[in-house]
């Protein structure tokens, strides 16, 4: 990755001062879940500071949001923390242990919590070692949260000081420490993100101008460019952090990699693979559980599925995407057994027991419906209105009629029936 | 219905989540059709005869490859359940044009469909182990698969299909790379998936080159929307930088590098400065 300097020269020039920066790195998120891109971004960030000269890397923390963030289809937290744990993993080989942890104070909150105040409370752990007091009596932690001694990431964060401290302290005894002029020991988390969440600062309902301040001056960023989003430029047009630009570190030319969680959850929905893109560990997770509407007969990870029978269940789940069987005498319900062709499944009506071999082709909106599922992209449920999802939503109708209509003909009686005819 | 063997050639050196991902993506892709079931993939690194200067020895790369597709033995990831490595062309000496690869391939497969395989009638040769084991490996394989797929049809229409990316396809047109007659008995007895990136214009390119055209619905394209740009190249130089490779290849992918000193790397995972528990 590139280090590109921020728009304008450095009034202080980096060489001049001696005192490597000791930072660690906070990203915050849905996670939603969790994918190599997001992993990605750690590492680049981590070997571009350091390649820089000017910050040393002790560590980072993951920072997911809490369910009360209110997102449409974001899963619940304890399933969000767990991919991440498994994510976060030690590589499964002898090596060194994650450098990366898992900070859970914010995701188990009932309320939504800003992103100053997560750096703030984390903030509190560090100052609270550097300084030699408790963190009690520090700022931070609003909301009358009780202090951190249990945090595990508090505790690590002030191991991490209390490391810094020494190996401080035993260079500078090596000279004569009265004439040395050291600078005082500092440490502090840098907020690392991408470049939508930079480029959220000028959407005034999202961010408090303070807090933007705040994060800019006494945090610092590190935002991973992508392509489409200058953020020098948009550095030099926002009024609110263009002062701190010394502190804003744009990373660009890193992108080896475009799958974001959306996308990811999409391809789960119609039944496409997501292997390669999210480690092994968190897609064995999100079919075990079913989560995002994944379909169960997708995950081939099993070797004792046989290619053929995961490709039978893959056509059938991913082209037949709309398939519900109804029972014939017209309940309501659904009938059980899973969508494949009605020759080779005996299926039953809870309801009245009846046997069915009809097939209903419903929309998947419709059946989503049914569900009770919410739809991804149903936009007045969307956080941001985007009408990009406008878009997506349309053209996800349109390829599930046209994947419809391209159908095999099933053997036995099958009903067609169009999205707009009435339910009844 | 057609059942596919897809086939991807490559240097894999070394081998990444791009390269893996567009099994995935083309095995998707031919499935969403309606008309053709995906039997399995077989990955073919290239022999070392290829010649190219930073070309890693193929015991290595072979190496890699298990370790990617989980049957290195000491992984924790899930094994591929229906991608395999195929070894016949990585040990042969010389460089072997990708239309010979596909058709050794295919020649097993009508041989398995004939009961004609001869591994099958006179069994491997025993006694010592020899290279040859290793291709059986593959071909066993193949060889249970067309068991299977018998005992349900009685005349399977199995085909080898070429698997690879754009830039392959655009490398038709560059003179001396193909044999024009390899180019068309590719795309008019065996077929192509292409994965391509949104940008690129391959329809483009089958409808102009002439020599391929005529045989335009046995090449697949394949955009892929969600671009994962990991090639080999970008692992090497950074590598080569002690920079982290994390999360673009498998992890104990990584782990081989690291401890044989691969591609310039140093010799352990980048540790953090020791102020990291």
């Amino acid at each position: 990755a590139k280090l590109t300097d921020t728009v304008g020269c450095s009034a202080m020039p980096v060489a001049a001062d001696p005192t490597i920066e000791n930072v660690v790195l906070l990203a915050c998120g849905s996670y939603n879940p969790v994918t190599n891109m997001h992993l990605r971004m750690f590492e680049v960030a981590r070997d571009a500071l350091r390649k820089s000269g000017r910050f040393r890397v002790l560590g980072g923390i993951i920072s997911p949001v809490a369910d009360a963030f209110g997102k449409e289809d974001l899963a619940s937290a304890e399933h969000r923390l767990e991919m991440l744990r498994l994510a976060l993993s030690p590589p499964a080989v002898a090596g060194p242990p994650a450098w990366i942890r898992l900070g859970k104070w914010e995701a188990t909150r009932r309320r939504w919590t800003p992103t100053r105040q997560v750096l703030d409370r984390y903030q509190a752990a560090i100052d609270a070692e550097l300084t030699g007091t408790e963190p009690c009596s520090t700022a931070g932690g609003s909301g009358g949260e009780s202090c951190d001694e249990t945090d595990a990431e508090c505790i690590w964060l002030r191991k991490l000081v209390r490391r810094l401290k020494s190996t401080a302290g035993a260079s500078a005894h090596g000279g004569d420490s009265a004439d040395r002029q050291t600078a005082p020991l500092a440490a502090r988390l840098m907020l690392l993100c991408g470049a939508d969440l930079l480029a959220s600062f000028a959407r005034p309902s999202l961010w408090r101008t303070e807090d933007m301040v705040t994060i800019a001056r006494d945090y610092g960023m590190v935002v991973l460019a992508r392509s489409g989003f200058n953020p020098q430029k948009f550095i030099y047009e926002c009024d609110a952090i263009n002062p701190f630009e010394q502190n804003l570190v744009i990373l660009s030319e890193w992108s080896c990699n475009d799958t974001s969680s959306s996308q990811i959850r999409r391809s789960l929905r119609r039944g496409e693979s997501v292997r390669y893109l999210l480690p092994d560990s968190v897609i064995d997770y999100v079919y075990r559980h079913r989560l995002y509407g994944c379909r169960a007969d997708c995950w081939h990870g099993q070797s004792s599925v046989s290619s053929d029978d995961a490709a039978e269940a893959a056509v059938s789940s991913s082209a037949a995407a709309a398939a519900v069987q109804r029972c014939s005498r017209g309940c309501q319900t659904r009938m059980t057994g899973s969508a494949m062709p009605a020759a080779r499944i005996r299926k039953e009506c809870r309801a009245c027991g009846a046997r069915s071999t009809r097939h209903v082709f419903l929309s998947s909106a419709a059946v989503d419906d049914q569900r009770g599922d919410a739809p991804d992209c149903l936009p007045q449920q969307q956080q941001h209105g985007d009408s990009r999802h406008d878009r997506h939503r349309q053209q996800s109708l349109q390829q599930d009629a046209a994947s419809v209509a391209a159908l095999p003909a099933l053997s036995g009686p099958v009903r067609h029936r169009s999205h707009s005819e009435s339910k009844s | 219905m057609r059942y596919i063997v897809l086939v991807a050639g490559g240097s894999f050196n070394p081998v990444t989540n791009m390269h893996l991902r567009m099994f995935e993506l083309a095995r998707d892709a031919l499935i969403k059709t309606g008309q053709f079931k995906v039997l399995g993939g077989i990955v073919s690194p290239v022999s070392d005869g290829y010649n190219k200067p930073s070309l890693l020895p193929s015991k290595h790369r072979i190496e890699m490859l298990k370790l990617a597709l989980g049957r290195g033995g000491c992984s924790d990831g899930i094994p591929s359940s229906w991608i395999r490595l195929g070894t016949w062309e990585a040990i042969r000496s010389q460089w072997t044009p990708t239309r010979k690869v596909l058709d050794h391939y295919q020649r097993r497969i009508d041989a398995m469909l004939a009961d004609t395989d001869e591994a099958q009638l006179n069994g491997p040769p025993d006694g010592k182990r020899s290279r040859i084991d290793e291709e059986s490996d593959e071909l066993a394989w193949l060889r249970s698969l067309v068991a299977k797929l018998r005992a349900k049809e009685s005349q399977p229409d199995v085909r080898i299909m070429l698997l690879c990316g754009g830039d392959v396809l655009q490398s038709f047109a560059v003179k001396g790379v193909w044999q024009e007659e390899d180019m068309v008995s590719i795309v008019r007895d065996y077929g192509m998936v292409v994965l391509s990136r949104p940008g690129s214009d391959p329809h483009r390119f089958v409808h102009t080159f002439d020599l391929i055209n005529p045989y335009e619905r046995n090449i697949r394209l394949v955009t892929e929307w969600a671009v994962n740009d990991i090639s080999s190249t970008l692992i090497r130089r950074t590598l080569q930088r002690n920079e982290s490779v994390r999360y673009m290849l498998p992890d104990p992918v990584i782990d081989y590098i690291y401890r044989n000193g691969l591609y310039g790397s140093t010799a352990s995972w980048p540790r953090l400065e020791n102020f990291a528990d």
